[in-house]
């Protein structure tokens, strides 16, 4: 179906909904045979002042005018006192529809590009202009939605779902978060239930699509990476237990040997269990000598004094500090410590007690001397995210503050090596800044994390952390875009916990340099540091809890969304409004349900 | 004005003057002894009625712009018409039925040129009828009663040639044409269209009467008295009742008439009976006639008129049929009493009781409202720019018309 021309459209657009009697960018009033509108319903308008126009308007209000000349309270007295009255059935009386909303823009035809382009709204739609209502039910109307909106929709990226119109999607409208945003911060807010998880299942669903098809060459640009926790072991089987689609443990079965070796090994789902069921699942563990007092100030309240005693600590002793507080070693009588009181001293060891000994299962220990030597996935998990992975990570076993940690101490990795691998322009540079980056200075006596720093350079050389093409390095965008979500955001990104420094305020204010973006993903908007919501460009708003909740949603979009204010009220499951500063709308839509896309009935 | 003015007796004696003036005009339709026994005679009650049989009402009406805009000395006029019919429904009362007629709109430009004017009148008659002028003369019967009042017998050249059509300015006489032309071609096109059903009593109503001002002069008639008389040569050809539905009854003394009626339902001086009709008489048919109808022409000629009243709360309506039509079918009072139950049957609706409602749907739909209007004259004007006029020319013509 050619839609080159206004009077294509306007057949694909079926019969007509009324005739514009008066508009304001927020308001349409028309004349209307039939006053069937529901909230969220697209209107279409096409206007042939100046060259060829169609509006769209988006209603988030509307009311029936009844007949103009009706006087209600004639009618109930008449109903009243007249028993044998009547109310005759007039065929489709024309009526006024009063519809409030929000013109989102208009599309012109641009026939160097030989398609329609979406602009901001600067005039009006005409008087008596044909009004047409996007009906769901014609998957012509979709297509032309499609193309009046096709670039503000994009023709790349990963599919998330459908344009709303109304309650319903439209088909024919694929709304797409470009693979770029991955490497940028997402926000994704709604309450418990909403449906935020399918929308992530769907989102790595997409990435290990994406990532297929560069694989196969069909599509052009890098690899993405995602680092998704996992706090209810939901993105490995899905729904496949209660006979829903599985999750990625069924797209990765479905995979050919060639392509689990390319685009899976070594793993897709770290554990803290001990039984695995398969070898691309692994046992998740880091070592106490990963640990910086940068990650626990990042997840954990400290005083000013009990953070530079914990930095102190490192200083002397880089990565067996963790060990040195627990071991006793760190007392009165030593010299260097005197000036910290033992209150200090101890209250670290009580905020560090979740990684003792019997008390965590991710952690491991390190004291080579006692025989506890460096045993930790996290240069394995580095190097994949590097290569291009998808890794889940169930944290049902884990406290929420090892969750955290494990969050913190693969961003902070990534980020430091990332930042090292600016810094390099040869191999060897390369080899020297990852240990700087790292906190290792052997010249001055500075330990730092020597033994993730060695195991690092180790892979690099093997080929493993893939910075060098030979002898060249890398640069950072030839690099997987790398994407990181943060459950339960709040917990690590409140104002209060980011007071002394948080390793994610870090990469929100830089990652993005870096290829590096955070996927904050919350039931509050309120509760996220302010600081890292300015950061935030693309912003995925769900149904939220309350009205403060819709409020904050609004005044933080980067793209206004204050006319959809009515609408976020009535999201239902599964919808969103979709906003990023990579676009000028905010686009509705209605996401992918991951049983229908991937489930036994799956087309 | 200054409001002291109504305490000066010379305004207040010219008002008692005038006050005067109307009280010797509804004594002059005082009835005689005669003629009241003969009024009271005349007066049929009938059931209030809340059940039909098979029933079609057509309602239409018309109107319009007059005029919407000027442009020079030329003016541009809007017409609206629109019709719709309803059938009898057990569920709904009157339900409305589709027969794909749209509603009629003509934009029409008048100039202010003798000889254009002619041409342009002629052009928006057939648009409007869909049939040229001298069809509309030739089909009608308006020419033989012309003859018959007159005296004289004019040929269909004549006629088309003598039409009156009015000044571009004359607004007030070219929007009674237009108006009433819009609605009588739209009663036309429903006449055409309406489906004929076996034993389905059909009926259009129009918010108007029969009369026909012009009948008695020689030569010079207005079109709409041609298409007026069209209108009732279709409907008796499809058996259909064509009903002049008027609000003005343009009778003085109605009060007397409402006195007889009260007399013969024996209610107190106060109610008002309602559910009666009556026809008013005349020198031709009745061999008398009210003192009131004196020089008025009620019944007009070719015409019969009832006054009638369904409820209470709304006033005597006049009821003009065709003079032919009701010789054919109407002089049975069973058939008369039968006609007006049908009209009770369709007052009932809630929006508008006592009234008919499908001419109510009619009027209701061919009115524009204010925004309307601004918004179709702002449109006429982009189109005339885009046809290369100039926009400073036009002038919004409701200001010196004062319409
Ligand atoms: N796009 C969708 N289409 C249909 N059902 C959905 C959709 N998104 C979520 N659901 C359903 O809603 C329920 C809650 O979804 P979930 O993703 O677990 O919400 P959340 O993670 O926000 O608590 C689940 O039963 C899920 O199947
Ligand atoms: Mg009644």
């Amino acid at each position: 179906m050619s839609l080159a021309t206004l009077e294509a459209l306007v057949r694909a657009l079926g019969p007509r909904f009324g005739v514009l009697a008066e508009s304001s960018t927020s308001q349409l009033t028309v004349v209307a045979r039939n006053g069937d509108v529901a909230i969220g319903d697209l209107f279409l308008l096409p206007c042939r002042r100046g060259p060829d126009r169609v509006y769209v308007f988006r209603a988030t209000e509307y009311a029936n005018i009844l007949n103009r000349t009706l006087e209600m309270s004639d009618v109930a007295r008449n109903k009243l006192t007249m028993p044998d009255s009547y109310f005759a059935e007039d065929l489709s009386e024309e009526q006024l529809v009063e519809l409030r909303g929000l013109v989102l823009g208009y599309a012109e035809y641009v026939s160097d590009r030989q398609g329609w382009s979406f602009n901001r709204p600067r005039r009006l739609p005409q008087h008596l202009t044909d009004v047409f209502r996007v009906d769901p039910d014609r998957s012509e109307s979709g297509q032309v939605v499609f193309e009046l909106l096709r670039t503000q929709l994009g023709d790349t990226g990963l599919v998330i779902g459908h344009l709303l119109a109304g309650e319903r999607p439209l088909l024919a409208v694929p709304v797409r978060l470009p693979v770029a945003a991955l490497s940028h911060h997402i926000g994704v807010f709604g309450r418990t239930g909403c449906g935020k998880s399918n929308l992530i299942m769907v989102l790595i669903d997409g990435v290990l699509e994406h990532n297929r098809a560069v694989h196969a060459g069909v599509t052009i640009g890098p690899r993405a990476s995602v680092f998704a926790i996992d706090p209810h072991d939901e993105f490995r089987t899905w729904h496949a237990a209660v006979g829903g689609a599985d999750g990625v443990r069924g797209i990765v079965r479905a995979y050919s040997d060639a392509e689990r070796t390319d685009l899976v090994a070594p793993f897709y789902y770290l554990t803290a269990r001990d039984g695995l069921e398969d070898p691309l699942e692994a046992r998740v563990r880091l070592s106490r000598a990963e640990v910086t007092p940068d990650d626990l100030v990042s997840i954990l309240d400290f005083s000013e004094q009990q953070i530079a005693f914990a930095r102190q600590l490192f200083a002397e002793h880089g990565e067996r500090w963790v060990g040195q507080l627990f071991s006793g070693a760190v007392g009165g009588d030593c010299e260097a410590n005197t000036e910290y009181l033992p209150g200090t001293i101890s209250a670290v060891e009580r905020r560090l007690g979740f990684l003792t000994h019997g008390n965590t299962r991710l952690v491991s220990r390190f004291d080579p001397e006692m025989g506890f030597t460096y045993d930790s996935l996290l240069p394995d998990i580095l190097c994949a995210l590097e290569r291009g992975r998808v890794l889940v990570v169930d944290t049902t076993l884990l406290g929420e503050l090892e969750q955290f940690l494990l969050n913190t101490v693969v961003a902070r990795s990534l980020f430091a090596l990332r930042r090292a691998l600016r810094l390099a322009d040869s191999a060897d540079r390369l080899r020297s800044e990852i240990l700087v980056a790292l906190g290792v200075d052997e010249a001055n006596g500075r330990v730092g994390q020597r033994s993730l720093a060695q195991a690092l350079v180790a892979h690099l050389d093997r080929g493993e952390l893939p910075y060098l093409d030979g002898e060249r390095v890398r640069t950072p965008d030839e690099l997987p875009l790398v994407h990181i979500l943060v459950e339960e955001a709040p917990s690590v990104l409140n104002p209060a916990r980011m007071r002394f420094g948080s390793i994610f305020r870090d990469i929100s204010r830089q990652g993005r340099k870096f290829g590096i973006g955070l996927g904050i993903v919350s039931q509050q908007v309120s509760e996220i540091d302010p600081g890292v919501l300015t950061q935030l460009n693309t912003q995925i708003t769900m149904a939220l809890g309350n009205a403060d909740e819709r409020r904050e949603a609004v005044r933080t979009a980067s793209s206004d969304i204050g006319g959809f204010a009515q609408e976020l009220q009535v999201l239902d499951k599964g919808q969103l409004l979709l906003s990023s500063s990579l676009r000028d709308i905010a686009l509705p839509a209605q996401v992918l349900d991951f049983d229908d896309l991937r489930g036994t009935n799956a087309r | 004005m200054k409001f002291d003015l109504h305490l000066r007796s010379a305004v207040r004696s010219r008002l008692a003057e005038v006050a005067n003036e109307m009280s010797a005009w509804e004594g002059s339709a005082k009835l005689g002894d005669d003629a009241a026994r003969r009024l009271r005679e005349s007066v049929h009650f009938f059931e209030h009625t809340t059940t039909s049989e098979a029933l079609q009402c057509a309602g239409v009406d018309g109107s319009g712009d007059f005029p919407a805009l000027a442009y020079g000395d030329s003016f541009v006029y809007l017409t609206v018409a629109q019709g719709s019919v309803y059938t009898t429904d057990n569920v709904h009362g009157l339900r409305e039925i589709d027969l794909g007629l749209p509603a009629l709109f003509d934009a029409f430009w008048i100039p202010e040129s003798e000889q254009r004017r002619s041409d342009t009148w002629n052009a928006a008659f057939a648009r409007l009828c869909g049939m040229a002028v001298r069809e509309v003369v030739s089909a009608s019967d308006y020419k033989e009663l012309k003859q018959a009042f007159s005296g004289r017998h004019t040929p269909i050249d004549q006629l088309v040639e003598q039409m009156i059509r009015p000044n571009a300015s004359d607004s007030s006489n070219v929007a009674i044409q237009l108006r009433t032309t819009g609605e009588l071609a739209m009663a036309l096109r429903l006449l055409r269209r309406a489906p004929q059903e076996a034993g389905v009593r059909r009926i259009l109503v129009f918010d108007s009467t029969l009369t026909l001002p012009l009948v008695t002069r020689r030569d010079v008639s207005l079109f709409y008295e041609h298409l007026k008389r069209l209108c009732c040569v279709e409907a008796r050809q499809r058996g259909v009742v064509l009903v002049g539905l008027s609000k003005s009854h343009g009778l003085p003394g109605i009060g007397f008439i409402e006195d007889a009626v009260r007399d013969v339902a024996g209610t107190g001086a106060t109610e008002a009976p309602e559910h009666w009709y009556l026809k008013i008489p005349s020198e031709e048919v009745e061999g008398w006639a009210l003192p009131s109808t004196e020089g008025r022409r009620v019944p007009p000629a070719g015409a019969v008129t009832y006054l009638v009243r369904f409820h209470r709360n709304v006033p005597v309506l006049r009821v003009d049929l065709d003079a032919k039509y009701w010789d054919e079918h109407l002089r049975d009072e069973e058939q008369v009493r039968q006609l007006f139950q049908s009209l009770d049957y369709c007052a009932h609706d809630q929006r508008c009781y006592g009234y008919p409602y499908p001419v109510k749907a009619g009027h209701d739909r061919a009115s524009l409202t204010e925004s309307e209007r601004v918004v179709l004259r702002k449109q006429l004007i982009d189109e005339a720019v885009r046809a290369g006029l100039k926009r400073s020319l036009f002038r919004d013509a409701s200001q010196p018309t004062g319409h």
